[in-house]
Formats: structure tokens, C-alpha cells, sequence
């Protein structure tokens, strides 16, 4: 497959294509969130019940907001750090395409185990929240190997 | 290679672990429990699953049944406050946390007792005491409703006059049963006192979905509970819409329909070990329902029905519903109207169900036209099928409810066995014989009885006020009383005063306390209405006071109704022994309430 001419090949290229994508997606998905935060006044604003008397619904999606925003800011901070020279290109495009996947999975388990759930339990789609979080742990993971032997 | 095949491998054994995870979720899911074996888990841990199901139950008066003494339980005044019955000057006095009764001990001193338990929370707060190794339930209560004190004379069915105490029960072999989760009395012969346990105290649960420890333990596993999401029935624990109808009527039977052990040796088990009965279980296999001719020594078991059979106190509803027109082999269940998690607390019963609707959701047959099958009119209270079908003839604590026996109106039947009929309970200014005629002339001969021969011309309902028993004159007082009647011209109603002022003067304080309440409402709703003449206020009756202080508020009342222009009143016709100025005409009623039986009944509660 021929690369496109907006996505270098080279490490480096690579790398400024892994803080691109990071830039990218980090303030997308701040935007979207915030303007999930603002649909969430929206109900409070307009005291909808769907939503206030709901206590889990409620939780799920609060929880759904904050998780966006924070890990929409994570990615904006993982811009500085897609270079990091403890890890091999093949391991900062794993932990790259990880940190994105768990920070799209995550919120969105939040969300869709809010909008249909259980008395006591959330929806099914919260299921994606722990893969999610699981995805998460590995760029974490790969970068506090790669801090660890940049120490040494 | 290797490391795609290592990859393979490893996705192989977690797909592999996972499916046998799942399958022996699903195993467990499918295998039955015993309940019987299975321990009590409390409603604490209900609420962490079932969030909205324990905040439905928890604003219930099942919840508050039976609670510890502290200040969020107990309703009564404490604050030095007093009342004074027969004679006996009681107390009620609060310190701190601890809230005390001061009143007559059976050995005739006056004793101070400190409440550890309240029972009930809507109508009449109780209150249990402890004495040696006893809970004993004292004879003095709060009037929810009326913020005051009352002795239980007020509420249950006993004459004045009768012994203070009267109304002392042991807690740990009665009320345990049925105001909380698994009564275990735990009788120690040894010390003749009682060692009693609960499950949880009130009505909580696991009273109707059975003890949920294993539920508990089992769903602390996520799989299982989304397992059970995606479809499932969890052996684990009861849904009594899931039950049998003649189980969920068992259930709701346990404490709903009064019994008896069964066989009667059972009783030692009842006392010694605790309640046998399960939800889910087979109630007859612990138990029998008291019926009219239930034989139990020292106590006249008749009295609780009437003629017919019909239950005439609360706590029979199983025993009614089981007697019901057409009853065996419908799916009719307490819950096709009552919802222990919906609708208003006070009856419990769905809004869907509430009226007339409730009936003809099933009887479409009717609903096309309601006028051709009641002959009344399709909106007024002579169409309530509740009002004809389950008639208010039932003594509760306060209150008159509906019969659970779901008849059909037959006033000559009624008639002979002597109760109340759902026709002359409306048209309280008519006879039996022309309630009888009427429902032969449009029901036919088969449905309806002919009128009886000795009919004296007199009003059922003044006929049962006057000269009917405790029962009956409080049924009488409530259908002159109640918001349904056969007019809709509050002030038309009024003709009911001077009857009800006779009925002030009953031994019974219970028929006391109705008549005034119900004279109040009258005068209220006329007074409302537009031309009432009832301008003056009524006069203050307490029920309770000693006969002398009755006597003078009583002549108060007298003086207030003659002072009353009655000429806006319409006579109620000559089946009302009035005069033409609405005033009893004293041969009739001396003839009536010279047949007065003086009858004592044992609540049972």
C-alpha cells in the first residue's frame, strides 16, 4: 500500500505522525466530552428527569464526562512523550493505538452502560469500560518501563 | 512464527478459561436452591442490587411495622403528656433517647415502663415494653390520625368497663409472627420467658422474596449477574409474580389471613422454635385459615365472621379471597390489585387499579355498558364495582374496609344472616325488601333471593345502627358517613345526625370514636356545600373521657342540632323512625337498640 504523503514512513516521520494523531484525537475528543458536560447542565438546567431521578444513570454518565475530558488531556500530554527513546517504534505505535483505544472504550462503556441498564447494575455496555481501562494500563505501562531504564 | 503462534495459543486458553467460567456460571444459574436451609441477609444488603425496590419498600408501612424505640421511630408525644381512662391517670414522659409510659400494672399500681419497640406507623402507634423475659405490648397507643393518646378500647372491639390490662399481649408469641421477618419466639420453659430473634424487624424483603443470603453470596460474581441480565430466572431467590397464583396468595396469606397451626400440636414448634413457614412454601403445610367454625378454646371464633361465613375483621383478606365468587382457578391474586412497590402507601394498590378500571380491564364484557349492569349511572358510585362487589364491611383498626370476599349484592341473603349489604350501605334511608325487590327485578330470581317476609319497614343500615351488634352499628356508622352515598346532596344527608348522636352514647368507645368522626365529616361536607344550614360549629366529643364529661358534650350536641334550621333537610322518608322536625321517634328506637347484643370480640391483633 502506498503511504500517504501526510504520513511519513521514517521513525521520526512516524513519531510526528504518532504526536499528530495524538493532537488530533486529544482535543476532538475534548470537545466532544465538553459538549457532553454541557448537554449534562442542559439536564440539570432543565431538570430532566430521565436523568436526575436516575442515581446510577446519573453516576455512569458523570463518570462518562470526566473519563473523556481527563483522558482527552492525557493524549494532549502523551503528545511530549510519543518519542520517548526507552521504546522501540513498533512499541510507541502499540502503546499509541492503546492509549487511544482505551480512551474512546472507557467513557463510552460509561455511557452506554448508562443510557439502558439494570436495577443495581449498569447496562452491557459497560463491559467496555474494564477493557477500556485494561488498554489504558499498557501505554502506562510502556512508559514506565521506558522512564525506568532512561534512569538507569 | 512463534511469536504468532505463542499469541494463538495464549487467546486459545483465555477463550478456553472463559468458556468454562461461563458454563459454570450457567450451571449454577439453573440449579435450584433450598430456601428453607438458606440464611436471612437482611434488607441493608437488598439495597446495594435493588436501589429503587428497597426506596419503593422503604416508604412503606410494612417497613415500619415493628422498629426499635429511638426518636425517628416513635410518633407519640412523650413530652409529659397524659391521658386519663377509667380512671387511671397514664404517663408519658421521655428522657433523652428513652421514652417511658407510666400507667396501671395488672397487679393495680401504677408502673413505669421504658418502650424498646414501636409497632405500627399509620393509624396506631403501639408500643412493647419488656418485663422479665417478656416484650409485653402495653394497652395505651397514639392515634396517628388525631395526634392523641388513646387507650386500645378506643381502637379494638371492647366495651367500657372492661379490665384496663385487657389489652396486654406478650409480643414474643403473637405479633412477632406476622409484623416481622421470621418470628423465632424461642420459649424457655425453664425460665417461662422468651429469647425472641427476628430476622429483620418490620416487614422487609425477605418476607415475600424469601431468606437471600445465598442470593447475596452467589451475585457478588459480576458474570452471574449479567448472565441472569441477559436472561435467566436465579434460582436464589422468590418473585412472587413468578409463583403460582395460589402461592402468591399464600404468601400475602401468611400474615393476611389469621391461622392456626396445623396440625394443633404444631403450636410447641410455633413457640419454642419459631414461625415453620417460608415464602414460597406451602402455607397449608404449617398451617389452617381460622374460618367461622374453627373451634379454639377460651376464644368464640364466630365472632369474627359473619353468618355467611365472610370475614368481618381485618387480617381475614386470604380467608375472603378464597371464598370469592368464582375465585378457584382464576389467576385473581392479591397483586393482580395491591403492589407492595407501587402506588399510594395507604392500601398499597396500583393506580391502574384504583376504581372502577381495575374491574374492567377484565370484564370488558361490562365496560361496553356499564349503565345495562348496574342500572345506575356509569359514572356515580352506584357503578364501583368495589362499592357492590367488595362492600365496606370489614372492621379494621379505625376504619371500616372493603370485604375481600368478592360477592355479588343479595340483600335478602343478606337479610337472613343478619350483615350488611352493598345496596342498603349507599341507600341508607331504604329497607332490605326494597333492596331485595330491586336487584330480583333486574338481576333475576336465580341471582337474588326473595325479600325477606318479617321485614319491618325500618332503614337496614339505622336498623344495624341501632340494634345491630359492635360490628354492625360500626359498619352502619361508616356507610351514614362515607363519601359514596345514594344523593349527592351533602345537606340531604344530614337526616343521619340524630341516629349518630344516639350512637355517642354506645358502651363500645371504638363506635364512639366512629360516630363522632363520621358526624364531623358529615357536618364538614354540608357545611362545604352550598346552603348548608349546619352554620354553627359542632361541639368538641371526646370518645374517651369518663361517662359524666361524655354526658355533657353529648347534651352540648343536642343543643347544636336543635339550634340547627333542619327545614333545608328533606325527611329521609318513612323507613327512618324520624319525626317530621328529625328527631328520633323514641318507641322505634328503644325497640332497636333493645336487640343490642353485647358481644366482646377478640381482635386478634
Amino acid at each position: 500500500m502506498a503511504a500517504r504523503k501526510d504520513h511519513p514512513v521514517d521513525a521520526a516521520g512516524r513519531d510526528e505522525g504518532l504526536a499528530r494523531r495524538h493532537r488530533r484525537f486529544g482535543w476532538t475528543s475534548l470537545f466532544a466530552w465538553m459538549c457532553g458536560g454541557l448537554v449534562l447542565e442542559l439536564f440539570h438546567g432543565f431538570k430532566l428527569g430521565d436523568y436526575l431521578l436516575d442515581p446510577l444513570r446519573r453516576e455512569l454518565w458523570t463518570l462518562a464526562h470526566f473519563h473523556g475530558a481527563l483522558l482527552s488531556v492525557v493524549n494532549l500530554v502523551y503528545v511530549r512523550w510519543t518519542e520517548v527513546p526507552g521504546l522501540s517504534a513498533a512499541g510507541r505505535a502499540r502503546a499509541s493505538w492503546a492509549l487511544i483505544t482505551g480512551s474512546v472504550l472507557m467513557p463510552v462503556g460509561f455511557l452506554l452502560g448508562g443510557l439502558q441498564h439494570f436495577e443495581g447494575d449498569p447496562g452491557f455496555g459497560i463491559f467496555l469500560a474494564p477493557l477500556g481501562a485494561l488498554a489504558l494500563l499498557y501505554p502506562v505501562a510502556m512508559q514506565m518501563r521506558s522512564a525506568w531504564r532512561r534512569r538507569e | 512464527m512463534v511469536r504468532i503462534g505463542a499469541a494463538l495459543f495464549g487467546a486459545l486458553a483465555l477463550l478456553a478459561g472463559l468458556a468454562t467460567l461461563v458454563r459454570s456460571v450457567a450451571i449454577d444459574v439453573t440449579t435450584p436452591v433450598d430456601l428453607t436451609r438458606v440464611s436471612y441477609a437482611t434488607s441493608r444488603t437488598c439495597v446495594m442490587c435493588h436501589p429503587g425496590r428497597f426506596e419503593t419498600w422503604h416508604r412503606t408501612f410494612h417497613r415500619t411495622m415493628t422498629q426499635r424505640a429511638d426518636r425517628s421511630a416513635v410518633l407519640g408525644n412523650f413530652e409529659d403528656a397524659r391521658l386519663v381512662y377509667q380512671g387511671v391517670p397514664s404517663r408519658f414522659t421521655r428522657e433523652g433517647e428513652r421514652h417511658y409510659i407510666e400507667t396501671l400494672s395488672p397487679d393495680g399500681a401504677m408502673e413505669r415502663h421504658e418502650v424498646v419497640m414501636t409497632v405500627g406507623s399509620r393509624r396506631i402507634q403501639q408500643y412493647v415494653t419488656r418485663i422479665g423475659g417478656r416484650h409485653v405490648r402495653l394497652p395505651l397507643a397514639w392515634n396517628i390520625e388525631e395526634r392523641r393518646w388513646i387507650h386500645l378500647n378506643g381502637g379494638f372491639l371492647h366495651p367500657d368497663g372492661s379490665d384496663f390490662n385487657t389489652h396486654r399481649a406478650i409480643w414474643d408469641n403473637n405479633c412477632i409472627f406476622c409484623h416481622n421477618v421470621k418470628g423465632q419466639p424461642r420459649y424457655d420453659e425453664r425460665t417461662d420467658g422468651f429469647d425472641s430473634r427476628t430476622a429483620e424487624l418490620g416487614i422487609a424483603c425477605e418476607a415475600c422474596h424469601g431468606p437471600a443470603e445465598e442470593h447475596v453470596r452467589r451475585n457478588r460474581d459480576p458474570l452471574r449477574r449479567y448472565l441472569l441480565h441477559a436472561g435467566g430466572r436465579d434460582p436464589t431467590i422468590l418473585s412472587p409474580r413468578e409463583m403460582t397464583p395460589v402461592r402468591q396468595i399464600q404468601l400475602c396469606g401468611h400474615c393476611h389471613g389469621q391461622r392456626l397451626p396445623n396440625p394443633p400440636q404444631r403450636l410447641a414448634e410455633f413457640i419454642l422454635v419459631g414461625d415453620p413457614y417460608t415464602a414460597g412454601e406451602d402455607l397449608g403445610t404449617f398451617t389452617t385459615p381460622i374460618a367461622a367454625h374453627t373451634e379454639l378454646p377460651g376464644v368464640d371464633l364466630r365472632q369474627r365472621f359473619w353468618r355467611d361465613g365472610t370475614p368481618r375483621l381485618t387480617a381475614y383478606e386470604y380467608q375472603g379471597l378464597l371464598m370469592s365468587k368464582g375465585h378457584a382457578g382464576t389467576e385473581l391474586t392479591c397483586i393482580s390489585c395491591h403492589d407492595m412497590h407501587g402506588g399510594d402507601p395507604r392500601g398499597m394498590i396500583r393506580p391502574e387499579m384504583r376504581g372502577p378500571r381495575g374491574c374492567l380491564q377484565c370484564h370488558q364484557d361490562i365496560a361496553r355498558d356499564v349503565r345495562a349492569h348496574t342500572h345506575h349511572d356509569a359514572t356515580g358510585p352506584g357503578s364501583d364495582c368495589y362499592g357492590c362487589h367488595m362492600p365496606p364491611t370489614t372492621y379494621g383498626l379505625l376504619a371500616i374496609h372493603p370485604s375481600h370476599r368478592i360477592t355479588n349484592p343479595d340483600p335478602a341473603r343478606a337479610a337472613r344472616a343478619e350483615m350488611p349489604d352493598a345496596c342498603t350501605l349507599c341507600h341508607t334511608d331504604r329497607t332490605a325488601r326494597w333492596a331485595a325487590n330491586a336487584t330480583r327485578r333486574w338481576y333475576g330470581e336465580d341471582v337474588a333471593e326473595a325479600a325477606p317476609g318479617d321485614d319491618d319497614g325500618i332503614a337496614e343500615t339505622v336498623r344495624a345502627l341501632l340494634g345491630g351488634d359492635v360490628v354492625q352499628r360500626a359498619v352502619a356508622v361508616n356507610a351514614m358517613t362515607q363519601e359514596a352515598s345514594y344523593t349527592a346532596d351533602a345537606t340531604a344527608r344530614l337526616w343521619g345526625v340524630p341516629f349518630l348522636l344516639l350512637t355517642m352514647e354506645d358502651r363500645y368507645p371504638a363506635v364512639r370514636h366512629f360516630a363522632y368522626r363520621g358526624l364531623s365529616r358529615l357536618v364538614r361536607r354540608a357545611q362545604t356545600a352550598s346552603g348548608a344550614p349546619a352554620s354553627a360549629p359542632l361541639p368538641d366529643f371526646d370518645y374517651l373521657a369518663d361517662g359524666p364529661e361524655r354526658d355533657e358534650a353529648l347534651a352540648r350536641c343536642w343543643s347544636w342540632w336543635r339550634s340547627l334550621d333542619r327545614r333545608r333537610i328533606p325527611h329521609p322518608g318513612p323507613a327512618v323512625p324520624l319525626d317530621p322536625d328529625l328527631m328520633p321517634i323514641h318507641t322505634e328506637v328503644a325497640a332497636l337498640t333493645a336487640r343490642q347484643s353485647r358481644n366482646v370480640i377478640a381482635i386478634g391483633e
